[in-house]
């Protein structure tokens, strides 16, 4: 868990789920959004799978590449999903994979972010997605 | 552990000298220390901690200004007799005799004085180029002539050069 | 806008993934080319290149895009795996040590080798280039699984059909809470039958409670088998039919997948912090010292019942310090296995540019060392294998003539042994020349004729590791830079170890270096001379024994004791050290018998004092230069005790020997 200890007076952030099976790239990403939003890490699609019923999540931040259950998957789970259809979901990924993050949209993936990025482009993304 | 051995803060000369509201014109402070009848000045920057006197065990080959190495809180560090270092006849340490640990190029040494003085504040201009006439070895040791009052001279050491030394190789 | 914290996450993380990488491309070296394994050193070099783009590392960054195309092409099936490959996979782990290293000091990573290395790898690429036979044919597949295959799942999932396996679903439920244990148990019962393809997760159509999982299967197996081997817990459906004939499933997977799990159960820690807890331990040792003191002066005053309980806590105190403290060492140790691994990719290159054919057998890889150790131990021991590998084993023809396996072989061994490590590099080469180390040494007049004559065949041996030695005129390129044995000695007696070496003409060499296993706290042997106390670290001790003045000998003005009928060359700390002595010298005298290597001196001190277990630090600025002193100690009550540096004493009293 990468959320930061808030106080109880403080408006309650806008959670968000990040799935990146790499630790230096969710400190990343979280460095970039833990200011503005409460971040939940985990590092595979099945733990994503066991986080998103266990609280409510604001919007996603998958990894396209990762192991058993890629972000592809996880888009389709989402968006067939009567709870977690209207969930925001963002691919992230290294540039490259074109036919991948093709069909990540097709499946239902909000918006894709190709790696690298910088924070400024990141926090410029989830703010379309997620009101602060 | 609190160290009985750091009057750095009770010392009421010190403490009388950095509670005084520093005003912008005074662009540096020095400690200053008597040594030999003479005042002499390091920059308070440089300065970690002063410690009471105490016996430093002794290190084989080192030059004969090393009195040895001391523990300070878990780190052992060198001890100089500054007064042999800049070559002022020598004296056994007294009861006002202070060990300052200074710390150069990342490292920490005690350099040993006669007695410690107070932090003394000066404009830039109070301070003056080494006097031509003192070359020779000590020369070098000496950064600067501070004249914070008209009556008053405080000798600035260079630490680089004064804690720039070798050991004999057997 | 990069946090720190990230950065150094980064840089473990990269450190991280470049090791496994190299364990990846060993395995994919020592056995046939598995696409788990292509795809795993694939997944490395993807994430290297994701992290290096994120973190500025433009080198790194477009290292990784260009063994990213190389790897996808292979995974792909576009380039064929070849040892050519294989070779430059090992360089680019090797390029990344390097950049990593420069960006972790804090220089740039602008290895100007990169630029030229990428070229090769592109050329590599296409000179490997496979010419594509595969028709893109259309899968008779159900369109909602093939929409969510990643470019290589397809790739899998055709080659798979290409094989002629049987493809299946096969379809289970799970709870959330225990998703990640059943499918741990799930993915171990299917791999031995064969490749798993996706894993596709559906919401529950019940109560939001669970997740329904498909698992694409390919295998050789039919129906009956993969049931059986799901149980009753998941459903199985045939979704195209292979052509295999009925095949037994293989169990050999299932065993490296058992290790799959607790994996994650590790925290990374900087050694500076460990460094840091362990001064802490000494500061608290020495605040239990004052406790005691505290104790014999209530003792003193008559206050036995209030003494007797401090005693009690104190020795509470005592035990647990002693427990944190062994925690804190413990946690320091790695096994040995991370510079094997180095070893063997090392072995493999250069003896593959020599020509040789080498076998590299490793035992007790697991054998744990002081981390700080295991890093100052990787280069002399490659180098000693490298010299192995350039002057022990011969050339196959030579190796053939002598009726010897064609195959040289070095074993690498390590085992614990008390409070050392004994690590073996032996190999079944020539061995050396005594005869041309004679001549040599002669040549190079590091002894004369006379002297030759005296010596002993294990002093023989030993020439090799005086300075300025080298069998050949020339340093080799393989053995490395001209650096010869006499560094890779003082580099082990600098982390106060011994080596030492045995060799059979025609049969082989063998050096063996023997280590403490910690430098962190070692026990010390404090002893008393000229007046002061200094500390003598115990792992070079070998016996302390007393002599009278009378039984010293003089010979060619070196004082020396006779022991069970050995000559042992005597020092007496206070003039090794240049310290004056007032008074003359006791009566009866103490000797301490170091040992360093194959080197052994009497150190005559005037009194033992006892043991501790002492934190060695080493002297600020130019002190640490002094000739004879390894560090400093605090005992308790601020006294500071100077640490002998056994080493230097040794070779300094070697010096005076060849003077003499």
């Amino acid at each position: 868990m990468m959320a930061q200890p808030r106080g109880i007076i403080a408006p309650v952030p806008h959670r968000v789920l990040l799935v990146e099976d790499s630790p230096a790239m969710r400190s990343y990403v979280a460095a970039a959004l833990e200011t503005d939003y409460e971040i939940v890490g985990v590092e595979s699609g099945f733990q994503a799978l066991q986080a998103l019923p266990n609280g409510h999540y604001d919007l996603v931040i998958s990894d396209v590449h990762m192991p058993d259950i890629n972000g592809l998957e996880l888009a389709k789970f989402m968006r067939s999903s009567p709870t977690y259809r209207k969930v925001p979901l963002i691919l992230i990924s290294t540039e490259g994979s074109d036919r991948d993050v093709g069909r990540g949209l097709e499946l239902g993936a909000n918006a894709y972010l190709p790696k690298p990025f910088s924070p400024a482009a990141l926090r410029e993304l989830v703010k379309r997605f997620v009101e602060t | 552990m609190p160290d009985k051995d750091i009057v750095f803060a009770t010392e009421d000369t010190y403490h009388h000298g950095y509670a005084q509201k520093q005003r912008a014109a005074f662009s540096r402070e020095v400690l200053s220390f008597a040594l030999g009848g003479e005042e002499y000045a390091i920059d308070i920057l440089r300065i970690r901690e002063i410690l009471k006197h105490r016996a430093a065990t002794e290190v084989p080959r080192a030059p004969a200004f090393i009195l040895g190495v001391i523990a300070v809180r878990g780190q052992i560090i060198p001890v100089m007799d500054l007064r042999l270092r800049v070559r002022v006849a020598a004296a056994p340490p007294a009861k006002e005799s202070r060990i300052l640990v200074v710390t150069h190029a990342g490292e920490a040494y005690g350099l040993l004085v006669d007695a410690v003085h107070q932090v003394v504040r000066m404009r830039d201009e109070d301070v003056e180029p080494p006097p031509a006439l003192l070359g020779g070895p000590e020369g070098e040791f000496i950064a600067g002539i501070g004249r914070p009052r008209p009556d008053r001279m405080l000798i600035l050491l260079n630490l680089g050069a004064l804690l720039s030394f070798t050991v004999e190789k057997s | 806008m990069t946090s720190d914290k990230a950065f150094q996450d980064f840089l473990s993380e990269a450190q991280e993934t470049v090791e496994n990488l190299n364990r990846t491309l060993l395995a994919l070296d020592a056995g046939k080319v598995d696409p788990d394994l292509v795809n795993d050193a694939f997944r490395a070099v993807h994430s290297l290149k994701g992290l290096a783009g994120l973190f500025g590392v433009g080198r790194m960054a477009s290292l990784s895009h260009t063994l990213e195309n190389l790897l996808d092409s292979l995974r792909l099936g576009r380039v064929a795996v070849s040892a050519a490959i294989l070779d430059l996979l090992f360089e680019a782990v090797e390029i990344y040590g390097r950049l990593m290293a420069a960006v972790s000091e804090g220089r740039p990573a602008d290895s100007p080798e990169v630029d030229g290395f990428v070229a090769r790898i592109e050329q590599a690429a296409r000179a490997g280039a496979r010419a594509q036979t595969q028709k893109r044919q259309d899968l008779a597949l159900d369109p909602s699984i093939l929409s969510v295959l990643s470019e290589y799942e397809e790739h899998r999932l055709r080659e798979n059909l290409a094989a002629g396996r049987t493809l299946f679903r096969v379809h289970a439920a799970f709870d959330l809470a225990g998703i990640d244990h059943g499918l741990d148990e799930l993915k171990a019962r299917l791999k031995p039958l064969g490749e798993v393809i996706t894993y596709l997760p559906t919401p529950d159509s019940g109560d939001g409670e669970g997740i329904e999982l498909d698992v694409i299967l390919a295998t050789d197996a039919h129906h009956p088998a993969v049931a059986g081997a799901v149980g009753g817990r998941a459903e199985v459906t045939e979704l195209v039919a292979g052509r295999a004939p009925l095949a037994a499933a293989t169990g050999a997977r299932a065993e490296e997948d058992a290790t799959l799990r607790s994996v994650s159960r590790t925290v990374r820690v900087d050694i500076r912090k460990l460094d840091h807890l362990m001064n802490l331990v000494g500061e608290l040792t020495l605040a239990r010292a004052g406790v005691q003191g505290v104790l014999e002066d209530l003792r003193g005053e008559g206050h036995l019942e209030l003494a007797r309980r401090l005693q009690q806590e104190s020795r509470v105190l005592e035990r647990k310090l002693d427990e944190l403290q062994s925690g804190i060492l413990e946690v320091r140790m790695v096994p040995l296995g991370q510079i094997f691994d180095k070893l063997s990719r090392v072995v493999r290159r250069i003896s593959r540019d020599a020509g040789k054919e080498i076998r590299l057998t490793i035992s007790g890889a697991d054998t744990e060392l002081d981390k700080l150790i295991v890093e100052e131990l990787s280069d002399p021991l490659m180098h000693v294998i490298r010299n192995s590998i350039d002057h022990g084993i011969e050339p196959t023809d030579v190796r053939r003539a002598a009726g010897k396996d064609e195959t040289g072989t070095i074993w690498v061994s390590a085992q614990q042994r008390g409070n050392h490590v004994v690590i073996e590099v032996r190999d079944d080469g020539r061995g050396f020349d005594e005869d041309r180390i004679l001549e040599t040494a002669i040549q190079r007049r590091l002894i004369d004729a006379a002297q030759a004559a005296d010596l002993s065949r294990r002093e023989l041996l030993n020439l090799v590791f005086l300075p300025g030695f080298s069998t050949r005129e020339r340093a080799s390129e393989l053995s490395g830079r001209g650096v010869g044995l006499d560094v890779v000695k003082t580099n082990i007696a600098r982390l106060s170890g011994i080596i030492d070496v045995e060799s059979t003409r025609g049969k082989g060499t063998s050096l063996i270096i023997t280590l403490p296993v910690t430098l962190a706290i070692i026990q010390a042997l404090i002893i008393r001379a000229a007046g002061r106390s200094y500390a003598i670290p115990l792992n070079s001790v070998l016996e302390t024994i007393t002599a009278t003045r009378g039984e010293v000998k003089t010979i060619e003005r070196r004082e020396v004791l006779t022991v069970r009928g050995q000559t042992l060359a005597l020092a007496r700390v206070e003039q090794a050290l240049d310290v004056a002595r007032a008074g003359p010298t006791p009566e009866r005298m103490y000797v301490v018998v170091v040992g360093l290597a194959q080197h052994r001196l009497g150190l005559v001190v005037d009194d033992f004092v006892g043991q501790e277990n002492i934190v060695i630090k080493s002297l600020s600025g130019p002190l640490n230069a002094v000739p004879g002193i390894a560090g400093a100690t605090e005992l308790g009550g601020q006294q500071v005790v100077l640490v002998l540096d056994v080493a230097a004493l040794v070779e300094e009293s070697l010096r005076g020997e060849e003077a003499a």
